[in-house]
């Protein structure tokens, strides 16, 4: 029989959810540091920067954590402080930003995003995200591709590997090796990236079906989009998703169809994270709503 | 998949420790607002001696003979250890020659408590299906096993009194994996030709009337089922056959995430403080009351009596479990076996929340989640 007292449940979800992460911190050292290295664009010392930001993010985060729980909520252990997610939320933050972006504008970001999630429940990668590129385009630096990388004429494999001009973690055989991994979290949601990716394959035929794009174009947008890392981290986030399965079955299919529009017919990929952030911010407002005026 | 399994490990069975702590030095009963206490204060009372009638109807009685001492609404007895007993001598030797009318009297007359009401009441409400279920309630509590073994056949026969003479269909629910106690109702229900045994697995909370009800049952209405424990049908016998009140029970004392497992013969009104350092010392800081995962946790037992509502206690060395903010991992829900959201504030089905405290179990934050003060909302 299990221990009946564990105040260690959520540090092991943690360790579990980060060491899910180490593939695609191996593979985006790999892919823009090493490789970087070999193509003589990049010193041997700097391409350990990208095996040490997700360090450093680890520590900001719990930093930033003890700081809110510690210093402003007064709390009289670390108990919130050890069992916080945040520092895989800021992980997933860090592998949605671009290679090249800087990383304190990214830790400047992760402040931001930190504060607003205090306040508000919305879904804090998607946050992260928008605020990200908005910033960045604002100021015209938006740009995924890393220091080597000129030419966007990848292949499908290259594509599906991660190895095209995309965010850090977007590698969707990585990605499905990470879930592979996240199926040992008994706390991991992970009925909900799959019941996503068959209402968004089913939509994305659909519209091959009707001629909208090509079956090739279909494929290219979901290796290029980051979708498989998306559906498996951001998506999945227990605090911004249903527990029922008729409410997983709704969550599902609204980012299935909205995600499919915005990949194959906008091409817009942030529309993904907008959807997300809607969806969240939306069934947040419902909650409080409810919250409010209905419980007595 | 439930997560918790009513399995129990054969070197978990063998470190039951069987005891019995049955001359305390005193006991108390506490009179609440209304309840009129029948002795006065000095007096000399005999075991089995009328102490107090609640304002319900039930009646306590004394279960030592020796010195009363009334303070405020406090009484307390101290033991003669004569056990000289006001009812002895009256008794019937055979109980299937008690009609049902004398029966229902002499329950009524003794004012046998059943949940928060009286038996007589529950009897007498036309019932159709008798279901005796033969399990304790909570994981680690042992109590209704041994009041089982230790009065086999008494209380079968009592059943088997009430079958006939309340004209009722009667179930009996045996836990498949509980050898002892299948082995030993499989030997002796041939002589019960009418009794039909149900055997259950076990996956936690199906012992829990409800789920029983709920699975395997629901064929009949709810409030036509008398469901029965050992040790209230004990309670049962003692009524027919002796006029006469229960003044000892079993209590199941336990620590070490199961591994001292103690199941202690002990007086009612018997001070838990008592019973706990006769078993462990002055061992552990909190203490859990029934359901461990219920989390009724009291950091002290100096005002807790032994009574008919607490059938196990966990003395725990640890501080009680510190709470974490609530993830939402929905594993609570996955394991409710009324499929209540517990995270829900406005679930339609939290009334029926059975509080077998699975949610609690499985809850990676530590939240007490039966509690309302704990709902996160």
């Amino acid at each position: 029989m299990k221990k009946f007292f564990d105040n260690n449940k959520i540090v092991n979800i943690n360790l579990l959810y980060l060491l899910s992460l180490l593939p695609i911190v191996i593979f985006s050292s790999y892919k823009n540091g090493l490789m970087a290295v070999n193509e003589g664009k990049m010193d041997v010392l700097l391409s350990f920067k990208y095996l040490s930001y997700p360090i450093l993010i680890i520590l900001v985060s719990y930093l930033l954590e003890y700081i809110y729980f510690r210093v402003i909520k007064m709390d009289e252990d670390n108990n919130n402080v050890v069992n916080s997610l945040v520092p895989f939320f800021n992980l997933l933050c860090y592998f949605v930003s671009g290679p090249s972006d800087n990383i304190l504008i990214i830790i400047s970001i992760i402040i931001l995003v930190h504060l607003v999630s205090k306040v508000i429940n919305v879904n804090y990668v998607a946050l992260f995200k928008i605020m990200l590129f908005s910033i960045l385009t604002i100021y015209g630096v938006y740009n995924n591709a890393n220091i080597y990388q000129v030419s966007n004429q990848y292949s499908n494999f290259k594509l599906f590997m991660g190895l095209g001009i995309c965010e850090m973690g977007y590698s969707t055989l990585f990605s499905i090796i990470s879930f592979i991994i996240l199926l040992f979290n008994e706390y991991y949601k992970k009925d909900i990236p799959i019941m996503i990716m068959v209402c968004y394959m089913v939509v994305s035929l659909g519209l091959v079906l009707f001629n909208v794009i090509g079956f090739n174009d279909m494929l290219v947008n979901i290796f290029n989009s980051g979708l498989v890392f998306i559906v498996v981290y951001v998506c999945s986030i227990s605090l911004y998703s249903p527990n029922k399965f008729r409410n997983k079955v709704i969550y599902s299919c609204i980012l299935g169809i909205f995600f499919s529009i915005f990949v194959n017919v906008f091409e817009f990929n942030i529309g993904i994270y907008i959807t997300i952030f809607g969806y969240s911010f939306i069934y947040s407002l419902i909650k409080f709503i409810k919250k409010k005026f209905l419980v007595k | 998949m439930l997560p918790v399994r009513i399995k129990y490990s054969k070197s978990e069975l063998e470190s039951i420790k069987v005891d019995s702590f049955v001359s305390p030095v005193k006991v108390s009963y506490v009179a609440m607002d209304g309840d009129s206490i029948q002795v006065k204060n000095e007096a000399y009372v005999f075991l089995n001696q009328l102490l107090i009638v609640r304002s319900n109807g039930i009646k306590v009685y004394s279960s030592i003979s020796g010195k009363v001492s009334i303070k405020g609404n406090n009484l307390v007895i101290l033991n003669d250890n004569k056990e000289n007993n006001i009812r002895k001598d009256k008794y019937i030797k055979n109980i299937r020659t008690l009609s049902k009318d004398k029966m229902l009297d002499r329950i009524k007359s003794l004012g046998i408590s059943y949940q928060d009401g009286l038996l007589s009441n529950v009897l007498d409400s036309g019932k159709e299906v008798l279901v005796f279920n033969t399990m304790d309630m909570e994981l680690y509590q042992f109590s209704n096993r041994y009041t089982l073994l230790d009065n086999f056949i008494d209380i079968l026969n009592t059943i088997d009194v009430l079958r006939k003479e309340f004209d009722l269909l009667v179930y009996i629910i045996v836990n498949y994996d509980d050898i002892e106690i299948r082995n030993k109702i499989a030997s002796v229900i041939r002589d019960y030709p009418l009794m039909e045994v149900k055997y259950i697995g076990s996956d936690f909370p199906d012992n829990y009337n409800t789920v029983i009800y709920k699975k395997y049952l629901n064929i009949y209405d709810f409030d036509k089922i008398l469901f029965l424990d050992p040790l209230i049908t004990y309670k049962i016998y003692m009524a027919i056959k002796y006029n006469s009140v229960l003044s000892e029970r079993y209590v199941t004392l336990w620590s070490n995430e199961g591994k001292n497992i103690n199941v202690i013969k002990v007086k009612y009104g018997t001070s838990l403080k008592t019973l706990v350092e006769y078993c462990y010392g002055n061992k552990g800081c909190s203490y859990y009351l029934n359901n461990i995962y219920r989390r009724v946790v009291v950091k002290s037992l100096d005002y807790l009596r032994v009574n008919d509502k607490i059938n196990s206690v966990y003395v725990s060395d640890m501080e009680a479990t510190r709470e974490s903010k609530c993830i939402n991992c929905g594993k609570c829900y996955k394991v409710c076996p009324m499929g209540i959201d517990p995270v829900d504030p406005l679930d339609k089905l939290k009334d029926e929340c059975l509080k077998c405290g699975l949610c609690n179990y499985v809850c990676p934050s530590n939240i007490n989640l039966i509690s309302m003060e704990g709902r996160v909302e």
